[in-house]
């Protein structure tokens, strides 16, 4: 036994005497308890005294927990130590104690297309330095991004080739280009995440689409199912209402737009709500078939000898408003006050 | 990012998919991605359908426990908050994914559960286990005697063996070191071992009554005094909050999310160094920034009238 271990279990048995003079704690052995340094915790598997808690349990309570971080304490200072700007740091080990996480172990990132295929050529990506010489400006600009090497919206002049187009701008080209080649890339991404998904799960993708759940369709990516149980699926009309709506739905209400094709599909659905017989016939006929026939068919109607009257008397009389009837009365002109005879003689 | 397709059977573009937008929207998300090596585990402090001012005053005293910025106190009450009971938990786990809370305590009170805490966690964004108590006997921290600690990582005593042995015990000294032991770190200043959560089975209280599982939970400032070696003589001051908390119902883990859980990663993996951050004792986290050289030709400074300059007259 080293001097200074020697000199720490005098202190101990020392200071058990004094404390456990009145409650009768338990020296520590520090090989029944269990200490795990990395989460500052210690264990003592021993059973309490019962009756020592129960005859005061506060100072009991108290006790214990003097002895058990005294001898934290202790495996605490016995490492080695650094000097900070106040006290001393020690080392801690790892945690001992396992809890559970928090979230699940990531899993390691889906290859994409190109990484597969490099791989199995053995292509291995060459680092390139952030700044190269531009010498049209003369000086260091980054490879990419804004304020580039050779970038063509600061070229005025584009020397013709001989394999160029006539006629075609070759300033508009290159942004076309570019825009093309926005496009593939995007869709090639699109491609490997739908790849990884199908692959790994909804836990393949990346923290940022995976985790945007709070938008709506978060899953499209994983398949292409139906809708969830107890989710009604949308009829074709329903989906064709919502796709006109969607398509006019400008500032404008679709009015300067134009027209959607699916309107037509839409409205030939529709019945003609009111139907105009025409009433003029052709040629020499004054009035057309359809209108002859309706008027023949009323006038039977009215002259038939077995039929009922059709007029009702007593009704037709009551949907005459005896107001419109009355006479109205010549309106007697309004006497004219003392002032306005008088102006009416002064203009004379 | 929207991704549009064009749907078959309309023949229209449509938008199917959304993702982060924004650089700042992107780097949100994958601050809430899983991580190999996981930074601290927050805790989140929320009551139930009813509440009692002990339950509140229980709940405030645990906040102090843990550092301000590892922990979230959502004082509403919250009527769908019922982690026991089927789709009870849905609106946990939304507040928890919310605040990036990996451990939570319910405070609740009822005339069947009286002063009612239910301590769990979550993995996985689902609820993991929970562990339902009664608070009695419950003591306020001393304000004066509190302020003396300021350590966000507290030291924890289990005394029993019912710690070993018990279910329930084994749960809750799981669940009390997960939600209070903060950071875990690498080193600590001996300074900083200032305070200990005490926690021991108790006797439990009156005669012929059913015996009731009891833990005495207390919380002391440690006070390290002159031993004439170099290991101090340890001295504990009563500083609170103190309460005795009885068992209720619990759900443990089910053993294969357990397992999963309880995976260790390996060690030799560390979490990526962040460039220019570093931690300082007394300033915190420092971050290095650089600044362009300023060019004190442009800078608009207020000039005196007299050198102002002027045409020439010839």
């Amino acid at each position: 036994m080293t001097t200074k271990a020697r000199a720490s279990k005098m202190v101990d048995e020392a200071m058990g005497a004094s404390r456990g003079a009145g409650a009768g704690t338990p020296s520590y052995d520090e090989s029944t308890l269990e200490v795990d340094e990395g989460n500052l915790l210690v264990c003592d598997p021993s059973p309490v005294d019962r009756e020592a808690f129960a005859a005061d349990p506060e100072a009991k309570c108290k006790a214990v927990a003097t002895s058990m971080a005294q001898a934290l304490v202790k495996r605490l200072f016995s490492f080695p130590s650094q000097p900070a700007v106040s006290g001393r740091t020690v080392e801690l080990p790892r945690p001992k104690t396992l809890l559970p996480r928090f979230k699940p172990i990531p899993q390691p990132k889906p290859l994409t297309r190109w990484e597969k295929f490099a791989k199995e050529k053995g292509i291995v990506k060459r680092k390139r330095e952030k700044y190269t010489f531009d010498e049209h400006a003369g000086e260091f600009k980054r490879r990419y991004g804004y304020d580039r090497v050779n970038d063509i919206n600061d070229v005025a002049i584009i020397e013709a080739k001989l394999t160029d187009k006539p006629g075609e701008d070759p300033f508009s080209r290159h942004k076309k280009d570019k825009r093309e080649r926005v496009r593939k890339q995007e869709e090639r991404r699109l491609a490997n995440l739908k790849n990884a998904a199908k692959a790994g799960g909804k836990k393949a993708l990346p923290a940022t689409v995976s985790l945007a759940r709070a938008l709506p369709a978060a899953d499209d990516y994983l398949s292409s199912s139906g809708p969830q149980r107890g989710q009604k699926r949308a009829t074709k009309s329903e989906l064709l209402e919502g796709a006109i709506a969607a398509s006019e739905a400008t500032a404008s209400m679709g009015k300067f737009d134009k027209k959607s094709k699916l309107e037509g599909a839409i409205s030939k659905k529709r019945g003609k709500r009111q139907q105009f017989a025409p009433v003029l016939g052709k040629g020499k006929h004054a009035v057309s078939a359809q209108e002859r026939d309706l008027i023949e068919e009323t006038v039977r109607k009215v002259i038939s000898a077995g039929s009922k009257p059709i007029l009702d008397v007593g009704k037709a009389v009551k949907q005459i408003d005896p107001r419109s009837l009355r006479v109205r009365k010549a309106k007697t002109p309004k006497k004219k006050s003392k002032k306005q005879r008088e102006r009416e003689a002064g203009g004379n | 990012m929207a991704k549009k397709g064009k749907d078959p059977r309309l023949g229209v573009t449509r938008t199917t998919k959304f993702e982060a937008k924004t650089k700042k929207g992107k780097r949100f998300l994958e601050s809430r991605a899983a991580q190999q090596v996981e930074y601290v585990k927050r805790l989140l402090l929320l009551y139930g359908r009813k509440t009692s001012q002990t339950v509140k005053d229980v709940l405030v005293e645990l906040k102090h426990m843990r550092d301000r910025m590892e922990c979230t106190h959502l004082t509403r009450k919250n009527e769908k908050i019922v982690p026991f009971e089927i789709g009870g938990e849905t609106s946990l786990e939304f507040l928890c994914g919310k605040t990036h809370s990996g451990c939570f305590v319910v405070g609740s009170h009822s005339k069947k559960r009286p002063n009612n805490l239910i301590f769990g966690r979550v993995y996985d964004e689902k609820v993991y286990d929970l562990l339902e108590m009664g608070v009695e006997n419950f003591r306020k921290a001393v304000a004066s005697e509190a302020k003396q600690v300021f350590s966000p990582k507290p030291c924890f005593a289990f005394a029993g063996e019912e710690f070993e042995n018990d279910a329930d015990f084994k749960q809750l000294k799981s669940v009390l070191l997960d939600s209070f032991r903060g950071r875990v770190v690498e080193s600590i200043n001996l300074k900083g071992v200032d305070r200990v959560i005490m926690c021991t089975p108790a006797p439990s209280s009156g005669q012929g009554e059913v015996a009731k599982k009891r833990v005495l939970l207390r919380h002391y400032a440690i006070k390290l005094k002159k031993s004439g070696t170099r290991v101090p003589r340890v001295e504990l001051l009563d500083i609170g909050p103190s309460m005795d908390l009885c068992f209720r119902r619990s759900r443990a883990a089910p053993v294969d999310v357990e397992k999963e859980a309880v995976k260790k990663v390996d060690e030799a993996i560390k979490r990526k160094k962040v460039k220019n951050v570093s931690d300082d004792v007394m300033d915190g986290t420092v971050g290095r920034i650089w600044l362009k050289p300023q060019d004190i030709n442009a800078v608009p400074l207020k000039k005196p009238k007299g050198k102002k300059s002027r045409p020439v007259d010839a």
